[in-house]
């Protein structure tokens, strides 16, 4: 992604995950060693803790937000910092979405650095878990962002805004 | 699924920053394994039919010490992560976590517990990887 080119206000990337199966969920519980049994039981998380059905894990979720940005940024960004609240339980059966708008852009220092709202949607378009972003971008004709990366103290305006 | 080939294939891997494979940069939160020397969690379900299948492991994290409290349900309340660096092929991690606030609200529901717990992500050599902020409500 080239700085230079953000716009507030764009789209600047999404993800389709589709339809997410209790196997998806098995396939990550197990992965993660998640065993609780909400994340596979159907009788257990309806009947005994109450639940519309099997959920799917917010660890999960996490990575897919995480995929989201990363992506967005690719190959010269570095995503920075993610901050996300979840906003409401996802089961078997659900379609999810994930989106990042552009909200700001500056520059500091040799970098640019952009704040993406950024949001989980079912297929109702209702918001699972949302947040937002902040990515760090090479200028045009400026050094690459360094890798492992170093916050540099002057940076430290750069923040999520107030809501998130 | 992410079928980022920095995961996978190693000549491609070579050409970018991370110069090696790389796991996924959240990889070192969800990763971390229960020790073969600890008792399986599933046996919990063998003895009691309503147990959750956590043997009681749901709340805890990175060997923190357990919070003595009455409430039941555990939520996520949600999550600030800064990323450095993602760990590479062959390299360990070391998880380092602290309790960065515990708080007792009034919720609308009644009283809750807010509990910040903040977790350090370094490489065996003590290069950080990534810091994970979490706000864990039980109620």
């Amino acid at each position: 992604m080239n700085f230079e080119a953000l716009r507030v206000g764009e789209r600047l990337h999404q993800i389709d995950k589709g339809v997410i199966t209790t196997a998806h969920i098995m396939r990550w519980s197990a992965a993660v060693e998640n065993f609780h049994r909400i994340h596979y039981d159907a009788p257990f998380a309806t009947q005994h803790d109450g639940l519309p059905g099997v959920l799917i894990n917010g660890s999960w979720k996490q990575h897919v937000l995480v995929q989201l940005v990363k992506d967005a940024l690719a190959p010269d960004g570095w995503l920075w910092r993610l901050k996300f609240r979840y906003r409401k339980m996802d089961i078997a059966g659900d379609s999810l979405r994930a989106v990042a708008d552009v909200i700001d852009k500056s520059e500091a220092g040799s970098y640019g650095f952009v704040t993406l709202r950024i949001a989980l949607l079912d297929q109702q378009d209702q918001i699972s878990t949302e947040g937002h972003a902040i990515g760090v971008l090479p200028l045009a004709g400026g050094p690459p962002v360094p890798y492992p990366f170093r916050p540099d103290p002057a940076w430290s305006h750069i923040r999520f805004p107030e809501s998130t | 699924m992410d079928r980022d080939p920095v995961y996978f294939d190693d000549t491609h891997a070579a050409t970018t920053r991370f110069q090696s494979l790389v796991a996924p940069p959240l990889f070192p939160v969800h990763a971390f394994r229960t020790g073969a020397d600890l008792p399986d969690p599933l046996v919990s379900v063998q003895l009691d039919p309503n147990a959750d299948g956590t043997a009681g492991n749901d709340g805890m994290y990175f060997g923190l010490p357990p919070i003595e409290h009455p409430f039941k349900r555990l939520l996520n309340g949600g999550n600030e992560i800064e990323f450095y660096r993602c760990l590479a092929l062959g390299e360990r991690c070391v998880a380092r976590a602290r309790y960065a606030n515990v708080q007792l609200k009034e919720g609308r529901s009644g009283p809750m517990l807010m509990v910040d717990i903040e977790t350090e992500f370094r490489s065996e050599a003590g290069e950080l990887l990534l810091i994970n902020r979490q706000t864990l409500i039980w109620r």
